[in-house]
């Protein structure tokens, strides 16, 4: 199955910072929600496979430099 | 002379956002099913392949969607300063294209701006991966 690539008609302001569900081949949101489990609890209701993503907003770039991890000592 | 294997590559279109300055930003994002002992199935999610990050890091609220116990995981800080609370745990990852799953270690953050990083340990490790920036596309082979 061919995927959409273009992203920018389909995430929205409304998006940013959330959780969306997209369809199978990423042409639309089905649903959106702060939350996560809370949005795929409603999606799991709904027929079809989804693709989740947690929409970064659009004046923030990824970034590698904060990004390095450790394990925490007890 | 030994005969060259030939590499069975599948392409990708780098997946288009808006960003700063509402400038078109191309990213590299593959969907990959995360599952946990405990879930019965995976989510399926868009994460970022990322040569820069040593192993692979996903957003604390897909642990919590996958019912994994994160008081009882190994606790990480990511950063130093503005620093992220993070948990260790061992995830059922696959690749649906590639149909290609591995258990492996990842680190779950909270906070994350974005759903999750592929880093180089496992994920790397498991796949030849191609980027081709001058025609936004990237390729993906078994290794």
């Amino acid at each position: 199955m061919k995927t959409n690539a273009n992203l920018t008609k389909v995430l929205k302001k409304v998006h940013e910072e959330k959780w969306v569900a997209l369809s199978s081949d990423h042409s639309r949101v089905i649903d959106f929600d702060k939350n996560l489990p809370a949005l795929t609890k409603r999606m799991d209701k709904k027929r079809g496979r989804h693709v989740y993503m947690k929409v970064l907003r659009s004046d923030m770039e990824y970034c590698f430099s904060p990004l390095t991890w450790r394990v925490e000592k007890a | 002379m030994a005969r060259r294997k030939s590499v069975k590559w599948k392409a990708y279109d780098y997946k288009v956002q808006i960003g700063p300055g509402n400038a078109w930003v191309y990213r590299p994002l593959l969907e990959i099913e995360v599952a946990s002992g405990a879930s019965r199935k995976g989510r399926v999610i868009l994460a970022l392949i990322d040569s820069g990050t040593d192993g692979s890091v996903l957003h604390a609220d897909i642990a919590r969607d996958l019912q994994i116990d994160l008081s009882q995981c190994q606790r990480v800080k990511l950063g130093e300063i503005g620093s992220l609370d993070g948990y260790l745990s061992n995830v059922r990852l696959s690749v649906p294209d590639m149909k290609t799953t591995m258990n492996i270690p990842i680190v779950f953050a909270e906070n994350l701006p974005f759903d999750g990083l592929l880093g180089q340990r496992h994920f790397f490790q498991r796949f030849k991966i191609r980027f081709e920036k001058d025609t936004n596309k990237f390729y993906l082979a078994s290794s």
